[in-house]
């Protein structure tokens, strides 16, 4: 017995300001243990973060400072309002190969004009992405199936570490390559590698994998990277070629507009749409990813008006669209963060490094880096249910291998799109093909039916369908019909067990239909028990039940085998001298003189 | 062989009703002993555990979790007690905590504003304003404390067997009263019941001894099998589990024990 909460709003009350600010949801659920695993999962993120806004912001044609922008405002507004505890948001490779490829045309990258077309197309794909959530779109996301996920996190883990290797081993590598490209690059200049990188990248990853073992809540990721600095200098990273961080402006997000008028938002609206897709399909499925492993449920449209938000908000920050970072959500996840106040710490962290800290920022080597981050993608590996899959399932292997090698040969969002399709393709073939049971009386007295017979009437075929009767499955019942007694005159009597039968369809009704018809022409005949009653509804407003005939729908078959046997007249009957029915046995127990 | 727990408000003559009903049952009666006996057992100051179970929690409260530890303390020290039977408790938290005990007879003792501040006029010799703000906030300050820990609202007539106005009614018909009631078979503890308290105070001493590290950890126990969640991140599930177990098992009593890592909030 639990009272309404004296003097507390009502339930759905409630309900309505945690759909309007989500992070009343979780509000609840910090104490001071949670904020201290934030604080220390935030700290981590935001160095991490430092190399990768400004390698992205480049990418994108953007000068550095606007990545590092886009990592501070982005996140923040991303986590408040997003769903997912865990999801990091800000610069991605993706969206910033996108923006490039879609701005150029229109301005020179890095100029005043490039950047202001940036924001207001960042501005765009926020609105679109709002709208999206807001109509309550991230439904969509239930169709991303867990071999998928499995799947695609491996293959992102995959790319990760992939796209490291260039830095562990101090090889310079062409700008956003493939993952074949990046290993083609790696075999063919391996005579070229850096061996003080490489001993850089090691010492923080064997100092990762030593407090990830020895001691697994200490923040193992920032003693790292501070490892491998003070190997850097140890080895004196300058004179041997091993990267540092690059210099960094000591100034937070400035103020921006976006563009406003018609004409700049009809020429951008479509690419921006495509910015907002992709943006969505990354930070859902990566949200998707983090949640598998922290076994929370995300809810796919507030994530939509979470990423919404947090780019139109940005563009007023001189920010550039973002969403979902994989290495960044991952590295969050693995060190320790609760609750999304780790992003809020992150940002806050990475404002305070670029004002007061940032020429210290240029002693930390990016091999460092690299090497904490192949220890995170590993992690990100799920081999226990990459075991189980494999295990159970050939389909289910088949999706997550497909989506694994899409993710390594195509960009992340078409992987995804490759490991949906296929997991509808499989969910739609199974469902065509119901699972039809042949069933006759068990060998106690009671006469219960049961599946696997060991007897066959030719009079009356029991049968139990598992699935919907739906246009999409009519063809595999009426051949599994037609196959029952083909060649056989005439037709026997078939009883429909229909309690696995959950939903009927108009084109299902009128096969139901047509067999009756088909066998009442050869003296047999078509019934059915159990039916649930949304099918008999169905079946009812159609007025299929008067065709079918309503003294042939029974509630249940041993209803349904004592009004058949009254009154079949089958032929067979007549010479039968092994009856399986009890109906059938006294009939013949009565005649005996 | 039952328990009687009496819920008060300050000066409404409940200790007095509390008092004679123990000496007519023959039972012991607790209020305070409780909380001396739970600063001794686990090492607090006095003063600590009494704000604990009386003051609302304050925002700070939330993040240093100290209020939930002495609660546990309280709690496990109370239950064990109360294992023996034959017992009035009449204090804070009574009712709250033997909510699912059936043989525990839960009475609420209400008495009018007016009379209560009279009586604390002559036993505090104060005047009649302070002692009705005294008495106003002291009354508020132990609804917000059931409402912000166990969302039960103290006034909610539901959480008790019988309430006694002790208006027209005096202390002696009180004790009267509760004595009929008390004597109903319902009342009586049975192996059952008895069962009940048991697995509830096992809880309570689990909880009390992971709450130092697990500040939100709650428990379940049934014939020696414990079911602890405590919240953490599940990257931590190995370390935190093996921890839990290692301090639960040595409960005396415990014979296995099941951790559960909440790692996220739960919309209720």
């Amino acid at each position: 017995m639990k009272p309404e909460k004296y003097g507390s709003l009502s339930g759905s009350g409630i309900t309505f300001w945690r759909r309007i600010f989500p992070f009343l949801r979780w509000w609840r659920f910090i104490g001071w243990d949670t904020i201290r695993a934030d604080l220390m999962a935030g700290l981590t993120g935001a160095v991490i973060v430092l190399p990768q806004g400004v390698a992205f912001a480049m990418i994108a044609g953007l000068p550095p400072e606007y990545g590092l922008y886009t990592a501070i405002v982005v996140p923040l507004v991303a986590a408040l309002f997003g769903s997912s505890l865990h999801l990091i948001s800000g610069p991605t490779t993706a969206i910033s190969i996108v923006i490039l490829s879609s701005l150029s045309p229109m301005a020179p990258p890095g100029s005043p004009e490039f950047i202001r077309l940036a924001i207001t197309l960042t501005f765009l794909a926020g609105v679109f992405q709002l709208a999206l959530g807001m109509a309550r779109m991230g439904i969509l996301v239930n169709f991303v199936s867990h071999s998928v996920i499995i799947g695609f996190t491996a293959g992102a883990a995959i790319l990760i570490i992939t796209s490291q290797m260039g830095h562990v081993l101090g090889i310079e590598m062409p700008k956003a390559a493939s993952f074949l490209t990046t290993w083609q690059t790696i075999f063919q200049q391996i005579t070229r590698a850096n061996p003080y990188a490489a001993v850089v990248a090691a010492s923080a990853l064997a100092c990762a994998m030593a407090f990830k073992w020895l001691r697994p809540r200490w923040p193992g990721l920032l003693f790292a990277l501070a490892a491998g600095s003070l190997m850097a200098v140890f080895l004196g990273a300058e004179s041997h070629g091993i990267r540092l961080m690059a210099p960094l402006p000591a100034r937070l997000p400035p103020f921006s507009l976006p563009y406003m008028d018609i004409g700049a938002i009809r020429q951008l609206a479509p690419k921006a749409f495509a910015v907002a897709l992709i943006g969505l399909i990354e930070a859902l499925s990566i949200a998707r990813s983090i949640a598998a492993f922290s076994r929370q449920p995300i809810d796919g449209s507030q994530e939509f008006i979470g990423q919404g938000l947090s780019n139109i908000i940005g563009s007023f920050f001189s920010c550039y669209a973002g969403s979902g970072s994989f290495t960044r959500s991952g590295i969050n996840y693995h060190a320790g963060a609760m609750t999304p106040l780790s992003a809020v710490f992150s940002a806050i962290f990475l404002a305070l490094i670029l004002l007061l800290v940032a020429p210290v920022t240029e002693y930390l080597p990016i091999p460092a880096m690299a090497g904490v981050i192949l220890l995170v993608a590993f992690g990100l590996i799920d081999f226990h249910h990459i075991r189980v899959i494999t295990r159970t399932s050939k389909q289910e292997a088949a999706i997550m291998g497909t989506t694994f090698l899409a993710t390594l040969a195509l960009d992340l969002e078409f992987a995804i799109y490759a490991g949906v399709l296929l997991s509808l393709f499989f969910y739609l073939r199974r469902t065509a093909h119901p699972e039809i049971v042949s069933m006759m009386p068990g060998q106690d007295d009671a006469g219960e039916i049961c599946g696997l017979p060991d007897k066959h009437c030719p009079a009356l075929t029991i049968i139990r369908i598992d699935g919907s009767l739906f246009f999409g499955a009519v063809n595999h019942i009426t051949e599994y019909f037609q196959n029952i007694d083909k060649h056989i005159t005439p037709k026997a009597h078939v009883l429909i067990v229909a309690y696995g039968i959950n939903f009927i369809d108009i084109t299902g009704a009128e096969m139901l239909v047509n067999e009756a018809v088909r066998r009442r022409g050869m003296r047999g005949d078509l019934y059915l028990c159990g039916v649930k009653p949304q099918a008999r509804s169905v079946l009812e407003r159609g007025g299929y039940i008067g065709k079918i005939g309503e003294d042939h729908i029974f509630a249940s078959e041993t209803e349904a085998i004592a009004g058949i046997l009254k009154k079949i007249h089958h032929p067979e009957c007549k010479k039968c001298r092994f009856p399986v029915f009890n109906e059938c046995k006294r009939q013949g127990e009565t005649s005996t003189p | 062989m039952s328990i009687v727990t009496i819920s008060r408000g300050s000066y409404s003559r409940g200790r007095e009703v509390a008092e004679k009903l123990a000496a007519a049952l023959n039972y012991e009666c607790l209020s305070r002993e409780i909380v001396l006996e739970a600063s001794e057992q686990f090492n607090i100051p006095e003063i600590k555990l009494v704000r604990a179970i009386h003051d609302a929690p304050s925002i700070l409260d939330r993040f240093t979790y100290g209020r939930e530890r002495y609660i546990a303390f309280f709690r496990a020290a109370l239950l064990k007690r109360l294992q023996k039977d034959n017992v009035i408790y009449h204090g804070l938290a009574g009712h709250v905590f033997l909510q699912k005990i059936p043989h525990v007879l839960k009475v609420r003792i209400i008495a009018n504003l007016e009379d209560r501040i009279r009586e604390e006029m002559k036993r505090e010799k104060i005047s009649a304003d302070q002692a009705r703000q005294m008495l106003v906030k002291d009354d508020a300050e132990r609804r917000r404390w059931s409402m912000a820990l166990y969302g039960l609202d103290t006034w909610d007539q539901r959480f008790y067997d019988m309430t006694l106005h002790l208006d027209t009614m005096d202390v002696e018909d009180a004790v009267s009263a509760i004595l009929h009631s008390v004597s109903r078979p319902c009342f009586q503890t049975t192996p059952q019941s008895r069962e009940l308290l048991d697995d509830l105070s096992l809880s309570a001493q689990v909880s009390a001894a992971l709450v130092r590290d697990f500040p939100k950890v709650t428990a379940d126990a049934g014939n020696g099998t414990v079911y602890v969640n405590v919240r953490g991140s599940l990257v931590d599930e190995k370390t935190i589990a093996a921890k839990v177990r290692r301090i639960a098992e040595k409960v005396p009593g415990v014979k296995k024990v099941h951790v559960n890592i909440i790692a996220h909030a739960i919309e209720d």
